[in-house]
């Protein structure tokens, strides 16, 4: 008879391993409405943890009524705010589907989306791709305009058919190696993916180039892609969630499989207990403003998904790998390691596919144990950009999750298994 | 002093400057990265006695 | 014979897996090594140098390609290659709690913790199997009880709480030094009291097998020596040990006298200071008392050689050497500045002062019968004595051992005082103190030629500050180096008394 520790050790064994083994590729871009599983018509999903319409921050209020306007489902945002109101369309959080809402996260049947599989798991996750001369467009930002449909419209019917026809004339692409290689050259996969791009453009240029099209159809495609800022972003977000997908529901972990906010609130979900959030006001992030225009009084408290990095062991968690990242914030090149070697402290394991030049090639902590932080009061560092209230990214910083989360969980734990 | 091993095994126990000396010694050692005891409720802290 | 390992959907870098292929290809039987993902060029090249590569390998799989002289070889080279990969580097290990480490993992535990947390985490390495040493004071003293006696049972010691001084198996503890290995084993209830031993006992040519801090309250009625009792047994035990020395301040005269039975028991001659003490307390002993640090040492070594020898310089000597120095001091300078950074050094200093001159007013911040107290520890009066490592001072700031900064600020002080005339300075090494305690004054000494200074080195020659060089810097700056505690007190006394006869 295993004494309820030895169930849980086993159980976080195997769900840090399912992020440890798992080997994501990008296999497709495809409609929202495919891919995404329950996904319904007039359905929209955001970031962080569930809320009402009432209760959201301007951003994603703003981010509803785009969305009815891009699926064409109102004709102006009275007419959207109304059927909003009389409840003809369900609201839900994108990390409640196999998806991740970076921003403001706003998804829809017609949202197309990259999908990444996880080889290992089997398990699909999707991804907005980023909205190249829009920054954060429809689904980072919740913006709406001529322009940005006009841009979507592109993507989806210029852009998109190229990279598929790539995507299925190699049979996808690995992502795991970019990562890992990423990280031994300064990125972090949260904010800074610089690498990233570079070596993800090494891998499909010459394929592109290899296609039977004319030459200004790839130079769109090259551009869209050489040209968007932060463009590998939403490979990490779909490669962390793959395989935290495949950790969900693994009985007895403690290990936590989402962290995310909506500017309201900040919510994490754990592998033992699928399904539950576990909520505390969304933190402020600390960090640099991009203008010193900016300070907190214009800073809206977290909102996006895209802690799933940090989840999966990356982003905060590879400090050590990114000293820029952090000198962003005023650190330096030890105090970065020293985050890292912060987040060894609350972490299941070790990932040996992350070897990281300045730990002396040792492995990037993975796997947050809600037990290790409410032992050792260390709550996970997150990276991530800091957001106006009127939308629009004013700087870059780190923010802890609250312990109040991992305090509420750890109860949740208890009832669910200790009687 | 000691049994058949030349040096003893230290682990280090706090101060960094205490590990950094047994590195320079040459000593097998370790050093444990300790944080004080968070403070939790004693709800909190009973039921990582259960579960940790 | 040739074959390919596979790691599926592992990524390592390139020059890694080189770094690994060449340390398997110096292994004994191993003929070929190679290393690569299993991309198609790189199966295309090991399957052009005759290895037979798995068809289901993928372009995210780590290929191990191995030539070996048998199965064996093989097999044991692949583990050690992968074995590389799974723990690459780091020389530190860096754990997050105690509770980590195996069963005899480790022998020793050094806690340097707040106070309020050590006992539970030396608990944790006892029950581990370790000893413990214990540098963090503030430990309640109820705690230190339990813990010595959980110690006792286990047959581990409990060195401390509050213990600065360590050497066990030649490892230096804490503010140790490296002394050099030899048949003395001493038991101390005073850090820098035992590193004087020690030290003085390399500088007497012999040797030191351990040094046990027992920790500074071991000796009250409380805990009645259990660390001291214990640790004499151990080195009563120890094939390495021939004389046992213990060193204390004045203690309890109920556990003393229990120290000093155990002692009587030993099959081997034991020493022991408790400094302030007379001879009364050995009486009906067979213990031998020391009454100064230097005795101790001294006394040792006569143990173990047969033969007597002294340190430095001669009572004579001593007062010639002040009525020279003094030719050189002119009014208004006329008072000494004894500014000390060991505990138990500036005590033999104070004891030895009350001795010899007890007339002559004496300024201190720590509390004894025979000084005033100064109303402001910062502040120097008339012939003052600081121990810049009592609490008063690291309330503050770090003790001296680790960060000299405040000792010179002091130092400046004293040498703006136009009437100081003799300013004293012991300096402690080792490799868990500051790494470069002494230079730092021989710069500010060099300049002020119209001072006397006297400092001791209380350090070994395996310390990683060079005190051999140390000392010739002090000396040509123009410092009187005194070969211990005692000898510098004295020439500090003798300076004292003829500077009080010219008023």
């Amino acid at each position: 008879m295993m004494d309820v520790r030895e169930r849980i050790k086993a159980a976080n064994d195997a769900a840090v391993h399912c992020i440890i083994d798992s080997d994501p590729y990008w296999v497709d871009v495809q409609p929202a409405g495919e891919c995404v599983e329950g996904l319904e018509d007039h359905m929209i999903l955001h970031s962080g943890p569930p809320i009402d319409f009432e209760d959201m921050v301007a951003l994603h209020r703003r981010g509803m009524v785009s969305a009815m306007l891009f699926e064409h489902w109102a004709r102006d945002e009275k007419e959207a705010v109304e059927r909003i109101r009389a409840g003809e369309v369900k609201i839900e959080s994108a990390l409640d589907h196999n998806t991740v809402g970076a921003g403001t996260g706003i998804i829809t049947k017609s949202v197309m989306m990259n999908v990444i599989q996880d080889r290992h798991s089997g398990k699909r996750a999707c991804t907005f791709p980023a909205e190249g001369p829009y920054q954060g467009g429809l689904c980072g930002w919740g913006l709406y305009s001529e322009e940005i449909a006009e841009n979507l419209r592109i993507m989806r019917e210029e852009l998109f058919p190229v990279l598929r026809e790539v995507l299925h004339k190699r049979g996808g692409m690995a992502l795991k190696p970019i990562l890992a290689e990423g990280m031994q050259m300064g990125d972090e996969n949260h904010t800074r993916q610089t690498a990233a791009d570079l070596l993800f453009d090494k891998q499909i240029l010459p394929d592109l180039f290899a296609l039977d099209r004319p030459k200004e159809e790839i130079l769109k495609v090259v551009r869209y892609i050489v040209e968007t800022p932060r463009f590998f972003h939403c490979y990490g977000q779909g490669a962390s969630r793959s395989a935290l997908m495949a950790a969900d529901d693994t009985p007895y972990s403690t290990m936590v499989i989402a962290i995310c906010g909506n500017g309201v609130e900040f919510g994490i979900k754990v592998a033992g207990m699928p399904g539950q959030w576990f909520t505390a006001p969304a933190p402020m992030m600390e960090g640099r403003y991009t203008s010193t225009h900016y300070t907190k009084a214009d800073q809206l408290p977290w909102i996006g998904d895209s802690c799933v990095v940090e989840c999966a062991g990356m982003g905060g968690f590879a400090a050590a790998a990114s000293p820029i990242v952090c000198n962003l914030r005023g650190m330096t090149l030890k105090e970065s390691i020293a985050q890292t070697r912060e987040m060894e402290e609350i972490s299941i394991g070790k990932n040996p596919n992350f070897p990281i030049p300045n730990l002396d090639f040792s492995f990037l902590p993975v796997g947050i144990d809600i037990r290790l932080v409410l032992k050792t009061g260390i709550s996970p560092a997150i990276h991530g950009g800091m957001f106006n209230r009127e939308g629009g990214l004013i700087g870059a910083g780190m923010a802890r999750v609250p312990m109040e989360c991992f305090q509420k969980a750890m109860k949740a734990f208890s009832v669910q298994y200790a009687g | 002093m000691e049994e058949k091993d030349p040096k003893p095994r230290v682990v280090n126990v706090g101060i960094q400057a205490f590990y950094e000396a047994l590195l320079a010694q040459g000593v097998e050692c370790a050093q444990i990265q300790w944080h004080p005891p968070a403070q939790q409720s004693e709800e909190i802290q009973s039921l990582l006695d259960m579960f940790l | 014979m040739k074959r390919v390992y596979l790691a599926k959907n592992r990524y390592v870098d390139s020059v890694t897996l080189m770094g690994v292929a060449e340390r398997i290809l110096g292994r004994e039987g191993i003929t070929g090594a190679e290393s690569g993902m299993g991309t198609p060029a790189n199966v295309e090249l090991l399957t052009s140098l005759g290895y037979r590569v798995p068809e289901d390998t993928c372009r995210n799989d780590m290929m191990l390609a191995l030539d070996a002289e048998d199965e064996e070889a093989l097999e044991a080279a692949h583990r050690a290659g992968m074995e590389m990969l799974d723990h690459p580097g780091g020389r530190q290990q860096v754990l997050r709690d105690l509770r980590d480490l195996e069963l005899g993992q480790f022998d020793i535990a050094q806690i340097s913790l707040p106070g309020e947390y050590a006992a539970a985490e030396a608990r944790k390495a006892i029950e581990l199997g370790m000893d413990v040493f214990i540098f963090s004071d503030n430990v309640p003293l109820s705690q230190e009880r339990e813990l010595k006696e959980f110690g006792r049972t286990r047959g581990k010691l409990v060195m401390g709480p509050d213990a600065g001084v360590g050497l066990m198996g030649g490892v230096a503890l804490a503010a140790g030094s490296i002394v050099r290995k030899g048949a003395v084993g001493i038991v101390a209830a005073s850090g820098s009291g035992a590193q004087e031993v020690a030290c003085l006992i390399e500088r007497l040519g012999a040797g030191v097998s351990a040094i046990i801090g027992a920790g500074g309250h071991d000796l009250l009625p409380g805990i009645g020596g259990i660390t001291m009792r214990m640790g004499m047994e151990r080195l009563d035990n120890d094939p390495d040990t021939q004389v046992i020395c213990l060193v204390s301040k004045l203690a309890d005269r109920g556990v003393m006298a229990k120290v000093l039975t155990d002692a009587d028991r030993l099959s081997k001659p034991v020493v022991a200071m408790f400094l302030g003490g007379g001879e009364e307390i050995f009486q009906g002993s067979r213990v031998r008392g020391a009454f100064s640090l230097q005795e101790a040492a001294e006394l040792c070594c006569e143990l173990l050689t047969g033969e007597k020898r002294h340190l430095g310089w001669g009572p004579d000597e001593v007062d010639r050497l002040a009525e020279d120095l003094l030719k050189g001091i002119t009014p208004p300078r006329k008072y000494f500045r004894g500014l000390y950074c060991g505990g138990t050094f500036a005590e033999e200093a104070l004891l030895l002062f009350a001795r010899e001159n007890p007339q002559v007013k004496l300024y201190s911040n720590i509390n004894t019968p025979y000084t005033q107290k100064l109303p402001s520890h910062h502040q120097s009066i008339g012939h003052t004595l600081v121990d810049l490592g009592a609490e008063d001072f690291t309330a503050e700031a770090p003790h001296p051992v680790f960060d000299p900064s405040l000792r010179l600020r002091r130092l400046e002080r004293e040498l703006e005082d136009p009437q100081a005339a003799v300013i004293l300075l012991d300096f402690i090494t080792g490799p868990g103190v500051h790494p470069d305690p002494i230079l730092p004054f021989v710069r500010m000494v060099r300049q002020h030629r119209d001072v006397i200074f006297i400092a001791t080195i209380c350090g070994a020659q395996g310390d990683p500050q060079n005190i051999t060089q140390a000392r010739k810097a002090l000396e040509e700056a123009g410092v009187i180096m005194a070969d211990s505690n005692q000898l510098s007190a004295r020439l500090a006394s003798a300076l004292m008394a003829a500077l009080e006869r010219r008023r």
